[in-house]
């Protein structure tokens, strides 16, 4: 495989470069630490240790790119950033250029070891065909926007928290997660969606601003939510062929 | 040139020099190193590390303030200037006039923190108000008694590593994570831990907790991991994971859990005592347990959206009684 690095990352604290002999071009680049100024990687990137993109800042990972993210330490307790397992948190700005043929990867590099995901904390997300597997929040946003299309999420924990922000995801296909999706953002909107195979595929305990043409099928539980989203926002779900498809509860909004 | 590089030189040694004893009031300490008896008062800028010695003490008078300068050498964003105390400390607010430890930058990491090491000795923070910081107050093989103080718009709150820890009367609140505990012994009452990403964390710890509300944190609510605890009069709601327990020994009282988007109580691997507790509108289950024994006694459970007990990997659960509208579900 091709790998080249376009832009070095000479700007990062903690980071180290395996270079190749052919061109001095990086054959790999490890990475970890708060990224300082922007850059644009492309080919096989290993997240060490925890990873924050700093506000200001802008990451574009260009396509065809693996980024491989390395289990914590196991004598590791407390998070550095947000969580105890190895984390990307965006507080600037994360681009993932995948395309149709060459998707932007993010796998952990151990069989089987979970690694925290990809957190949106303030900054935001720009994202077309990618994929996540084996975190324990695939992609959270917590607060932020993301511009999200194309994206796919496998065997994690949860696929992807919505807490707050702009948020606009299109073309997601969530398949083998324990979680789907959970949804607490007022503004959220998804749509041309599928989900398969979860545990639970989708927990709304805020109602999505827009919801178009979701399809919630094959999961052991369809959908978690409550009254005031069925009145308001289900025109253009469809959910069939789960164990459970859908269970309406009393729980009342949170403001 | 030489005159230069020997001026620069001395400039160097004069910022590693030790200060003797003293008051340092509305003044600027850079470098130092503090011997003796010191007190701060008024106003105190702190520029890089100052470090108590371990033979020292540090007294620090009420409605003083504490400013760390923000510097920024590696450009990482995170703020370098720091206290970093082998000796005794003694801040004395009071609920008129606080202490205040803040920086010249109003932003979460401005300052890295206050840092006390390997103090047998107990050091008491009463009414402090700690903002803007990386780690606010981090506690190392140290005992620490800290009350009725404020940790807000800080990267971490309050940390404690192998430490004899004591806190009561405080509030936590938009922080990134608020408290943490590793291989500690902890008494924590009467706080208010509220709008942080995470809330309050135990890993390899014995830990007392009583009175406590932790709301509106996104991520976490309590968790206890490889941890003995004991726990009353707690209320958690309206995060991801309202409670969760792995490894543990627990014994709970009075707990109030609600408005979870997972699960309002959750343990893994734990043995666990409840009573006298209401676990509601959470979204997905109430109570979850994986390989778990889960005693209880006066439990109310209402209105969980999926199950109000969800059970798993040979999970026991005693001492509910079957009324009508529980659902229970046990996975096989």
């Amino acid at each position: 495989m091709v790998v080249f690095l376009i832009f070095l990352s000479f700007f990062i604290t903690s980071c180290t470069k395996t270079m190749s002999h052919l061109n001095n071009q990086p054959e790999e680049l490890v990475l970890s630490g708060i990224v300082k100024e922007d850059m644009i990687l492309q080919g096989k990137i290993i997240i060490e240790k925890d990873l924050l993109i700093k506000k200001g800042v802008t990451v574009t990972i260009k396509e065809g790119s693996v980024v491989y993210i390395q289990s914590a330490d196991v004598s590791r307790t407390e998070p550095v950033f947000l969580m105890p397992e190895t984390e990307i948190v965006v507080e600037g700005s994360l681009n993932i250029d995948g395309s149709p043929t060459n998707p932007v990867i993010f796998k952990s590099s151990e069989k089987n070891e979970y690694w925290g995901g990809i957190i949106i904390n303030g900054g935001r997300l720009s994202g077309r065909y990618f994929h996540i597997s084996y975190a324990y929040n695939g992609l959270a946003i917590l607060s932020g926007d993301a511009e999200i299309k194309n994206i796919s999420l496998t065997d994690n924990r949860i696929g992807i928290v919505s807490d707050s922000g702009k948020t606009n995801i299109e073309d997601l296909l969530a398949v083998s997660n324990e979680v789907g999706m959970i949804n607490n953002n007022l503004r959220l909107s998804i749509a041309h969606s599928r989900f398969e195979k979860n545990e639970e595929a989708i927990i709304f305990k805020n109602c999505p601003e827009k919801i178009l043409n979701l399809s919630v099928t094959t999961n052991h539980y369809g959908i978690i939510t409550n009254q005031s989203c069925i009145n308001h926002n289900f025109l253009n779900l469809i959910s069939y062929e789960n164990k459970n498809n859908l269970i309406v509860t009393n729980l009342p909004s949170i403001p | 040139m030489k005159t230069r590089i020997i001026l620069l030189l001395l400039t160097y040694l004069l910022s590693l020099s030790s200060a003797d004893a003293g008051e340092y009031r509305d003044t600027t300490l850079r470098e130092l190193t503090l011997e003796g008896d010191n007190i701060f008062s008024g106003t105190v800028y702190i520029e890089g590390r100052v470090t108590v010695n371990d033979s020292a003490t540090l007294t620090i008078t009420e409605g003083t303030r504490v400013i760390f300068r923000f510097i920024d050498t590696d450009n990482d964003g995170i703020g370098e200037s720091e206290i970093l105390s082998q000796g005794k400390v003694m801040v004395s607010g009071t609920e008129k006039n606080p202490v205040i430890f803040c920086s010249d930058r109003k932003e979460k990491g401005s300052w890295l923190g206050f840092s006390i090491m390997s103090v047998d000795n107990q050091s008491v923070f009463n009414y402090v108000i700690f903002e803007d910081s990386y780690m606010a107050l981090h506690s190392h093989f140290s005992n620490i008694k800290l009350i009725n103080s404020v940790f807000r718009n800080n990267l971490r709150g309050f940390q404690s590593q192998e430490g004899d820890i004591e806190i009561m009367g405080c509030v936590f609140y938009n922080n990134n994570t608020a408290l943490q505990f590793r291989n500690s012994r902890a008494f924590v009452s009467d706080l208010i831990i509220r709008d942080n990403l995470g809330g309050m964390n135990f890993l390899y710890s014995q830990v007392e907790i009583k009175n406590i509300r932790i709301i509106n944190n996104s991520l976490f609510g309590l968790k206890v991991r490889m941890s003995k605890a004991h726990i009353s009069e707690l209320t958690v709601s309206n995060s991801m994971q309202n409670i969760y327990g792995r490894g543990s020994e627990i014994y709970a009282k009075k707990i109030k859990s609600e408005l979870s988007s997972l699960r309002g109580v959750s343990f893994e691997g734990s043995k666990v005592v409840l009573e006298d507790s209401i676990i509601f509108n959470n979204l997905l289950d109430g109570i979850s347990l994986d390989n778990s024994n889960l005693e209880t006694a006066n439990i109310i459970l209402e209105n969980n959206g999926r199950f109000d007990i969800y059970l798993k990997a040979g999970a026991i659960i005693t001492g509910i009684e079957k009324k009508e509208g529980v659902k229970i579900f046990e996975h096989k």
